[in-house]
């Protein structure tokens, strides 16, 4: 699956490599973005440029890894698949139904974007003056894994709802919306924003905990919640999924 | 009676919008909830930094910025720009287009800017909610004038944001795919436009750079006309180089359309 894809994405070279480096470019804007509010302001509420650079780092390393993996599968590819009727035939595949739908077009087309993400790997490991344990990354690699798991539950919860509606692409967008608010220290936010940020639609858990983590600034029971709300998110979207499965009735002829 | 066509397919794009308008709304509705975020930022920014003014900017400037930069948004930044025109070039619908008596460029353009009006219907009643709920924190229009250069200025934008996608789309005559340039227009507009953050915020170099770029009447511009922070040689200043970019791109697009017709094998029917 992950060779055709690529195929496919070069088969149009021009616009592959004019697409590289808009990715490319896009991950630079975003510590450009920083830089220009760290011209006015010496701190981003309590995180300094380095801290914010950590951040950043974190938040394009989930972002390439849900992107060239399940996000537009299950937002964008999945539903016309559904609408097409072609997912009928994948039932009858020897492949689990939800991992084919997750991982059917690999977008290596995003894998460009990392030669930025690993560049701002090395800064922050070399030039940021942070000290990081083996314990300390180990467990924010495991946090980094569960942000993911969180994310891909929800992902999964809303490739199930197209089984009952037509072209919900609208809902990829508005997560797409959703997931940029993860760019920003959610948890320095005060009031209902920090709520609704920490809780409510918990983006903390895509780059700000992860961060936290390595910072040394992690709350115990935030680490709870985050591993409770992952997990529960997950496995409600398996059985979801299953629910859903249940009650399909079949797009083709 | 040319007008009528147009107004029809308009009406007919609008229909077709309504069939499918829960995904626009969420589709704006993701766009308030940035821009909402984007507000918490500066608010906290302001709070704990208390400074006053930042590049110029007092809170509520900077929180009127960035609420109507986000109404601004909803008429002109969304996805899939320029999709259309992509699709009827390499999928040769353009083809049945050509056999009308229509201008198939007049009839995307109607087309965008259906749906450009739609989203900006969606748009304008959700962010009135906002606006009621921050009433009091927001600076009004400095002037009338100032109310009527912002609606004036986002036309005029657009015209120029339809225009740049046209150009980058109608490349479809010569590649299989035109993804690639409108993902890096659309990632350059993101920062360029000063939706995000107003480009005073920039250092001198860059603000002199993306001064020179049209992006800025996507956002920075009008919004700054709206503050009355421009004077009256910069408005005529801006409308010229508003003018002269739509010219730049008219001329640009007649070029390639003409070229592109003489390449154009109808594949795809």
């Amino acid at each position: 699956m992950a060779k055709v894809s690529l195929m496919v994405n070069i088969s149009s070279r021009g616009t592959f490599f004019i697409g590289v480096f808009a990715k490319m470019l896009r991950a630079i804007l975003v510590v450009v973005f920083f830089q220009a509010i760290f011209f006015h302001v010496k701190s981003f509420a309590g995180w300094d440029f380095n801290e914010i650079l950590l951040l950043t780092t974190i938040y394009l390393t989930f972002e390439v890894i849900v992107i060239i993996t399940f996000h537009r599968n299950l937002a964008y590819w999945f539903p016309d698949l559904l609408l097409r009727g072609e997912f009928d035939l994948t039932l009858i595949r020897p492949i689990s139904p939800l991992f084919f739908v997750s991982f059917r077009i690999i977008d290596w087309f995003d894998v460009t974007s990392l030669p930025p993400v690993i560049f701002l790997w090395w800064y922050v490991f070399t030039q940021g003056g942070f000290v990081f344990t083996a314990f300390d990354f180990t467990l924010f690699l495991l946090f980094l894994f569960l942000g993911v798991m969180f994310y891909f539950g929800l992902m999964i919860f809303l490739a199930g709802v197209a089984f009952w509606t037509v072209n919900p692409q609208g809902v990829g967008r508005l997560m797409e919306r959703v997931f940029m608010a993860a760019k920003y220290p959610v948890s320095a936010f005060t009031g209902h924003v920090r709520t609704v940020l920490l809780f409510i639609l918990p983006v903390s858990l895509f780059a700000t905990l992860p961060a936290e983590i390595l910072l040394h600034r992690s709350d115990p029971w935030y680490l709870i919640f985050a591993f409770v709300i992952a997990c529960a998110v997950f496995f409600g979207s398996l059985l979801f999924w299953k629910f859903a499965i249940k009650h399909y009735s079949s797009a083709s002829n | 009676m040319q007008l009528r066509k147009y107004v029809s397919i308009f009406k007919l794009t609008w229909q077709q919008y309504l069939a499918y308008r829960l995904n626009l709304f969420l589709e704006v509705f993701g766009g308030i909830f940035q821009t909402l975020i984007t507000v918490a930022v500066w608010t906290l920014l302001f709070r704990f930094g208390s400074a006053q003014v930042i590049a110029g900017f007092s809170q509520p400037e900077m929180i009127t910025y960035v609420l109507g930069g986000g109404v601004i948004s909803s008429f002109l930044l969304l996805h899939r720009q320029g999709d259309d025109i992509s699709d009827d070039i390499n999928k040769g619908g353009l083809s049945a287009w050509l056999a009308k008596p229509v201008s198939p460029n007049l009839m995307w353009l109607a087309k965008d800017m259906c749906r450009k009006y739609f989203t900006f219907f969606i748009g304008l009643f959700a962010y009135a909610v906002i606006f009621w709920f921050f009433a009091g924190r927001l600076v009004p229009p400095v002037s009338v004038f100032a109310a009527f250069l912002l609606l004036f200025f986002t036309l005029l934008a657009a015209l120029i944001h339809f225009g740049l996608f046209y150009i980058f789309s109608i490349m479809a005559f010569w590649f299989d795919q035109t993804w690639g340039p409108r993902t890096l227009l659309r990632v350059i507009m993101e920062l360029a436009s000063g939706i995000l953050l107003p480009l005073s915020l920039f250092p001198a170099g860059w603000l002199q750079f993306l001064n020179l770029l049209p992006f800025k009447f996507f956002a920075y511009v009008p919004m700054q006309l709206y503050l009355g922070n421009f004077s009256a040689t910069e408005i005529a200043i801006e409308f010229l180089t508003a003018v002269a970019w739509l010219l730049i791109i008219f001329s640009v697009s007649v070029v390639l359309w003409r070229r592109g017709m003489k390449v154009y094998s109808a594949s795809g029917i």
